[in-house]
């Protein structure tokens, strides 16, 4: 119950930064910053977290940081994408995999080298 | 705002279910983020092919239920581990269910 809790109320943050950011940014480019912020952030909470209790584990990385990102708003921008320009659409599925993917990398390396959390 | 809170709590509850589900079976957290995301992407189709107003509390449940860091962290963790087919395999997995589930739903919402 207490996993379950610290899971939800890490969505809950979550998802409002993500309407936050969507708000300040609007809702194209805002997926691009929340996935590839949520990414480095996820990397930093492996490296940083792992000795930490499983609910602070659950609420960093499963509630806040999974909910910030998302998946379902990709598709539907990338579904939208290809119906005008094939290319276009590619390189935007690509872009942001990518771009996300290099993010937990760096985010991972930076979480291990700081001492900034000891 | 507040139906965005109450349905991000519990869009995020629904895809830690589904990793116990998973992790309780298979004991591969990767195929719970792969099946949150493309069930997220099915029902984002079938809510955009059926015209729900933007403020409905079903984007704000998919938007917690699906995922994007999990997914790229669990990537990066493949390939520091040697496995890059799997890695590679798992991403492509993810990208092709998500746009094809999507455009399935979409298209039988709005037939």
């Amino acid at each position: 119950m207490k996993n379950i809790l610290a899971v939800g109320f890490g969505g809950m943050a979550g998802s409002l930064l993500r309407m936050a950011v969507f708000q300040f940014a609007g809702a194209g480019l805002g997926l691009w910053l929340v996935n590839i912020v949520g990414s480095f952030a996820i990397g930093i909470a492996a490296a940083r977290l792992a000795k930490r209790s499983a609910e602070t584990r659950l609420f960093v990385s499963t509630g806040l940081i999974g909910s910030f990102t998302s998946f379902s708003a990709f598709s539907a921008d990338w579904f939208r994408l290809l119906e005008t320009s094939l290319i276009t659409g590619i390189i935007y599925a690509f872009g942001m995999t990518a771009a996300s993917i290099a993010a937990a990398a760096l985010g991972l390396l930076a979480g291990r080298k700081g001492r900034w959390n000891d | 705002m507040i139906s965005v809170a109450v349905f991000g709590f519990f869009g995020a509850v629904a895809r830690y279910l589904c990793y116990m589900a998973v992790e309780n079976r298979a004991r591969q957290p990767k195929l719970a983020t792969w099946f949150v995301n493309s069930l997220g992407s099915l029902i984002i189709g079938a809510c955009i092919g059926a015209e729900l107003p933007a403020a409905s509390g079903v984007f704000g449940f998919l938007g917690a239920f699906t995922t994007f860091s999990t997914m790229a962290l669990d990537c990066v963790k493949d390939v520091e581990d040697g496995r890059w087919k799997q890695g590679i395999l798992y991403i492509s997995a993810t990208l092709v269910c998500g746009l094809l589930l999507f455009a399935v739903g979409y298209s039988i919402a709005s037939m």
